[in-house]
């Protein structure tokens, strides 16, 4: 952070690199997945979060801290767009919200989990890796995504096998404690008795 | 397919495998298109070094502006704060023991000169310092005198004999001691600070004694008074010869006489001794006014002073209550 206040190019793509991707996908579905809003307000954001670092005080997470200047700005966009109901609110942003949606997607007779499973899920999937540190977020995808072994994961991340897989152990954890915390409803809630359902479908 | 049950507290062989089939169902976390990142990378980073060069401008503006801050402060303190001003000189040759202030940039470099700060101590022949005023402050032997301020002479032990001249009304001297001090109000006065007491006498003028809890006292011409540890004061009528003058005489110093006329003299053997100068009648002073002496200065008590200069001339000289009136013989 010092280095990045102090003018440091490595640092600023280093940040940039570690939060924009997250940032963008943050975004992109707030702004119904409009490629130019999302990159108006990505840039705007990260600009904005740049002049400001020198008030960052780490009360909360860095990531957290971006995405609400990114909230604020989404705000501003759709106050100016004075789109009538097309404000977008997401289960994640609004619990109760979620619960009621739940509540009204239950008395649809078509199939009313399916919904949740190929659209919510899986951005709430990726919506928790984004939260988790970086390297855990990336860990994961190596290891279950991209099947790479622990020695190579270790090779990626710079340090040793054993370090890999104390790195591979707590991104498990923490990402089953940030799922939790981020849906109402536990993963075993949602995965039907006769396994996953295909996002395909 | 196994389930992942997050309620559990550890992860075993099967969440594992449920984690892993929830992460291939809900997929690679999508990248922003190439162009995109480009485009917000580019911009951010503008925007960035702006700010970077931006806020390097305003902390180079606030060092600077520190920096100009500390040499206004370091000018206006070293104007005000320091004791710059020279209090006293003393003349070389005089057997005294200097302590100056241990933080003046001319301290002990400047021979002979006293700043704020500096204390003297005498030894057994006593010292004479000179102010920039002109003010003359002799030291008695074995005394301790320090300069606490321009205005204020802080007598530790012994005697301070106090000769200002021509000084302007506002001017303003204390001689301080433990028991109480003396504001000068006159021209020539002396404080003690004895084992038992404070004494201040008067020879010419008059002066202001404070102590605690008490008003004023104000001493005129030939008044002394004391004021012991108890606070308490003993005032006395003091004789223009008065023993308690002797060491203060013998610091005086040679009175010159080569060239000057007896009247001149005369009156300075006057001023010294706290006397008025009277002559009987016009013709004394007009012969006094013309003649004019030689010799080498004179190192005597002033009653001796007075005879020795008079001794060659058709005059003769008394004196009575502070007067040293010239008359024919």
């Amino acid at each position: 952070m010092r280095a990045l206040l102090a003018g440091d190019s490595t640092a600023f793509d280093a940040f940039f690199n570690d939060y924009f991707p997250r940032l963008y996908r943050y975004v992109l579905p707030r702004v119904e997945f409009s490629i130019p809003d999302a990159q108006d307000i990505c840039q705007e954001t990260i600009v904005r979060a740049l002049r400001r670092l020198s008030t960052y005080r780490g009360e909360a997470a860095l990531y957290s801290w971006v995405c609400q200047i990114a909230a604020n700005q989404l705000s501003d966009f759709w106050q100016k767009r004075r789109r009538d109901g097309a404000h977008v609110v997401f289960a994640e942003d609004d619990p109760s919200v979620q619960a009621v949606l739940a509540t009204l997607q239950a008395a649809e007779a078509d199939s009313p989990e399916s919904h949740r499973y190929n659209t919510e899920i899986p951005r709430l999937v990726q919506a928790t890796l984004d939260n988790l540190p970086s390297r855990f977020a990336d860990a994961l995808e190596w290891k279950y995504l991209d099947g790479l072994s622990v020695a190579d994961i270790s090779f990626r991340l710079g340090v040793s096998t054993a370090a890999a897989q104390s790195v591979l152990q707590r991104a498990r954890a923490a990402f089953r404690e940030a799922f939790t915390a981020l849906s109402d409803v536990a993963v075993a809630d949602l995965v039907s008795p006769n396994g996953l359902p295909d996002p395909e479908v | 397919m196994a389930y992942l049950t997050l309620r559990s507290k550890t992860m075993t062989a099967e969440d594992d495998e449920a984690l892993e089939a929830l992460l291939r169902w809900a997929g690679r976390r999508p990248k922003p298109p190439d162009e995109t990142a480009a485009a917000v990378y580019q911009h951010a980073r503008q925007a960035w070094l702006a700010q970077v060069r931006r806020r390097k401008i305003l902390l180079h503006g606030w060092a600077w502006a520190a920096g100009v801050a500390a040499i206004l402060t370091a000018s206006w303190g070293g104007a005000h704060l320091y004791p710059r001003e020279v209090m006293a000189t003393i003349a070389p040759g005089q057997a005294v023991s200097i302590r100056h202030t241990p933080w003046h940039p001319f301290a002990g470099t400047r021979a002979g000169e006293l700043y704020q700060g500096d204390t003297v101590q005498t030894g057994a022949e006593g010292a004479t310092l000179q102010r920039g005023d002109g003010t003359e402050l002799r030291m008695s032997p074995h005394a301790h005198v320090s300069f606490d301020s321009a205005s204020t002479v802080r007598l530790g032990r012994g005697g301070l004999y106090v000769q200002t001249h021509d000084l302007p009304r506002n001017h303003n001297l204390v001689v301080s001691t433990d028991l109480g001090s003396v504001e000068h109000l006159g021209t020539q006065f002396l404080v003690e600070r004895g084992n038992d007491a404070m004494v201040a006498a008067v020879r010419d003028g008059r002066v202001l004694m404070h102590y605690p809890n008490h008003p004023a006292v104000e001493l005129h011409q030939g008044e002394a008074a004391s004021l012991d540890p108890r606070g308490q004061l003993k005032r006395w009528e003091l004789s223009a010869f008065d023993d308690l003058w002797n060491w203060t005489d013998a610091l005086a110093g040679p009175l010159p006489i080569d060239g000057q006329s007896l009247y001149a003299v005369l009156a300075s053997i006057a001023q010294r001794s706290g006397l008025v100068l009277r002559f009987s009648t016009p013709e004394a002073e007009a012969e006094a006014r013309g003649l004019a002496l030689h010799g080498a200065p004179l190192a005597l008590e002033p009653r001796d002073e007075i005879a020795a200069v008079l001794a060659t001339t058709t005059l003769t000289g008394t004196t009575v209550n502070r007067e040293i009136l010239v008359s024919a013989r």
